[in-house]
């Protein structure tokens, strides 16, 4: 008896095929998906009923709660304000564990050795997350205005589009932080801590800075919403353009750093 | 109708979510925290418990994946020898460990220095690793090894020194005394990555010849039966064994192992220290190891740290035969105590002690052994079995260079070899 070749039992392994296979074999993409899903299904239902919940609550003599009737740009606000907290602590925990490659130093030695530059090693998986988290957000976007449409009438297009764009160039934000963390940071743990901590907090606290309170990360963060009931103005240029300019950083600061990563 | 395509999306996606969660929970061991503990977290909080369970709970299942094969055998395509992967022929492998080793050195280091906060680390170190053979690296813990290792590899800095390397950068590989791999890919896939992983716009012909070799490689190491297995399964023993499949397929010509036997049985020791053997007929292999027998096994070349200095570096066989005792071990049917009391009052004997049959005599001078200690025992009217003289071993010349009582002295006139 012979051995059956391993030829006709499996496929050639490269680097990215071992990222889809992290992003497939780990089930992440579910967290990615799930988390998405349900925000952009359940917020504008939420929204919608959120009147009758209050009401419902406060069955007293001496408590009237008055809501006004929800529009569309309501239940769209809604998904946007909570994928940025909800979805970016799914995308940093999904991202911290796919980048944070110091964290088991025996598995490491083997990719710094075989892999011939660090870049190498990186590039995939930072393309790999930042996909997968541009598309769980794309999908959240579609099911939020899916059901925002039946709940509470078309949501503007424009305004729904633009929220959906600057959303992902957020989702990204936060992957590309990560990945600067756990260039600077060998655990999965503290460097997601350090990650959320820096798109959680910081950032929104930059927008107390005199200067950039309209034009920083904090201003752009919130754009999704705010778009849903404004104008796209100067100032949100500038603060899409400075983001824009922070993610290159990032992910040069990352790379650049990984080069001096020892074990 | 509103209420169907409102609650429809919500409701399937939330239920499954969950029913993926609970199929995952009963099927795969769970970590962190006991299995009923994590079926009431992902029902207690839709979707988040579900969530963590699959980060922080989902542990790696010991079964098979995908297609089940025939049990194999070893590979028709390569029996008699294992050209696949690089190994040269057994009948070579046979052959005199001196005869393979090249004197060209495809390693050398110059100074090399890497000194931590505690003051521990490498201190002006040369090495010099042939091209062929194995170059087997001792010395107690902390003395440096893994540090000298790690530099070698190119994942440590040194804070002073260089590396002459004969080869690519990328042709050098560190196999760690515990390795890991991705737990969710096969022994399989895990070996074929690592062997494909820098060759790029490799032909249709030659990814067939790679997976072939991949084949080979889990036949050698003792894991065709597991090919198909994720590794998150596996044992440590078996952890370490495809280490070393991933160093056969890797191409590299110098390979660093450390402590590659600390988690294997005896037999198991046996057969990986055979294809360390092997390897060091075409390729360079470094052997880090507290397993002294192990080293003095298979190496040509021996190189000895303490406190991070190379106390030691020279031909194996140069070593053993320059610290060879005048010492010979007397096997005796009868006599035994009268001859030892004889024996110790006689000034070219300089140590007896009581041995399994009979004695063992440590003498001043090699003739004293050969002409004077016969006479001796034929004068005490002993009955000889056997007289034999005693080879040096290397646990005996390392705890001779390195134990404790041994001064610097002692340490730095070791001939032959190159003593530090």
């Amino acid at each position: 008896m012979t051995a059956q070749p391993a030829a006709e039992t499996s496929a050639g392994i490269g680097r990215w095929r071992l990222e889809w296979l992290r992003l497939m074999r780990t089930r992440r993409w579910i967290a990615l998906v799930v988390v998405f899903g349900l925000v952009g299904f359940g917020d504008p239902l939420l929204t919608r009923y959120l009147g009758a919940l209050l009401t419902g609550a406060s069955n007293t003599s001496y408590i009237h709660i008055t809501v006004t009737k929800p529009q569309p740009s309501d239940g769209m606000i809604s998904y946007f304000s909570n994928i940025s907290t909800v979805g970016t602590l799914v995308v940093v925990v999904v991202a911290g564990l796919a980048f944070a490659v110091r964290a088991t130093p025996p598995l490491a030695v083997l990719y710094l050795t075989h892999i011939p530059s660090r870049a190498a090693l990186l590039a995939p998986r930072l393309a790999t997350v930042s996909v997968a988290a541009l598309a769980a957000c794309g999908l959240g976007s579609a099911a939020a205005t899916y059901e925002t449409s039946i709940l509470l009438g078309t949501p503007a297009p424009g305004a729904t589009a633009a929220g959906a764009v600057v959303a992902c160039l957020g989702t990204l934000f936060a992957v590309v932080v990560t990945f600067a963390a756990t260039a600077f940071v060998a655990s999965q743990v503290a460097a997601i801590a350090v990650a959320l901590v820096a798109v959680l907090v910081i950032a929104p606290l930059s927008g107390l800075i005199p200067g950039l309170a309209n034009i920083g990360p904090a201003a752009f963060l919130n754009l999704p919403a705010v778009l849903q009931n404004a104008a796209w103005t100067t100032d949100d240029w500038w603060a899409t353009a400075i983001t824009i300019g922070l993610i290159a950083l990032l992910v040069g600061v990352g790379f650049q750093r990984a080069r001096r990563w020892e074990l | 109708m509103h209420a169907a395509a409102v609650w429809i999306p919500i409701v399937a996606l939330a239920m499954g979510f969950e029913a993926f969660c609970y199929v995952e929970l009963v099927h795969r061991p769970a970590r962190t925290l006991p299995k009923v503990v994590w079926a009431l977290i992902i029902i207690a909080q839709v979707p988040l418990g579900g969530i963590c369970y699959l980060v922080l709970g989902r542990g790696e299942a010991d079964g098979h994946d995908g297609l089940q094969h025939a049990v194999p055998t070893r590979p028709s395509h390569t029996a008699g020898n294992a050209g696949a992967i690089g190994l040269a022929p057994r009948d070579a492998a046979d052959a005199t460990r001196g005869d393979r080793q090249s004197d060209d050195p495809v390693l050398r280091t110059r100074g090399l220095t890497r000194v931590y906060r505690d003051g521990v680390g490498l201190h002006d170190v040369d090495v010099c690793v042939p091209a062929r053979g194995v170059y087997g690296l001792v010395g107690p813990n902390g003395a440096g090894k893994t540090t000298l290792l790690s530099i070698l590899a190119g994942v440590r800095r040194p804070d002073a020194g260089r590396i002459e390397l004969a080869t690519g950068r990328t042709r050098v590989m560190l196999c760690p005394d515990a390795p890991a791999f991705e737990p969710w890919l096969t022994a399989t896939e895990t070996v074929e990555f690592f062997r494909t992983v820098d060759a790029r716009g490799a032909s249709a012909t030659d990814r067939a010849e790679r997976r072939l070799a991949t084949v080979d490689a889990l036949w050698h190491v003792g894991l065709a039966d597991a090919r198909d297995r994720r590794v998150g399964g596996f044992s440590r023993g078996m952890t370490q064994r495809l280490g070393l499949a991933v160093a056969l397929t890797s191409g590299a010509d110098v390979l660093l192992f450390d402590e590659p036997t600390s988690a294997l049985d005896p037999q198991g020791r046996s057969e990986v220290l055979d294809l360390i053997n092997h390897l060091g007929h075409d390729r360079a292999v470094v052997l880090s190891s507290h397993i002294l027998a192990d080293v003095e096994r298979v190496a040509d070349t021996v190189g000895m740290l303490r406190d991070g200095r190379l106390v030691y570096e020279g031909p194996m066989r140069d070593l053993l035969d320059g610290n060879v005792r005048p010492s010979w071990r007397i096997h005796l049917r009868s006599g035994a105590e009268a001859l030892a009391g004889t024996l110790r009052d006689l000034d070219w004997v300089t140590a007896v002690a009581p041995d399994a049959n009979g004695l063992r005599v440590d003498t001043t001078s090699r003739y004293a052994g050969e002409t004077l200690l016969p006479a001796q025992i034929a004068a005490s009217g002993a009955e000889l079995v056997a007289f034999n003289p005693v080879g040096a071993d290397l646990e005996a010349v390392f705890l001779a260079l390195l134990g404790d009582g041994a001064s610097a002295a002692t340490r730095t006139t070791v001939q032959p070899g190159v003593a530090r």
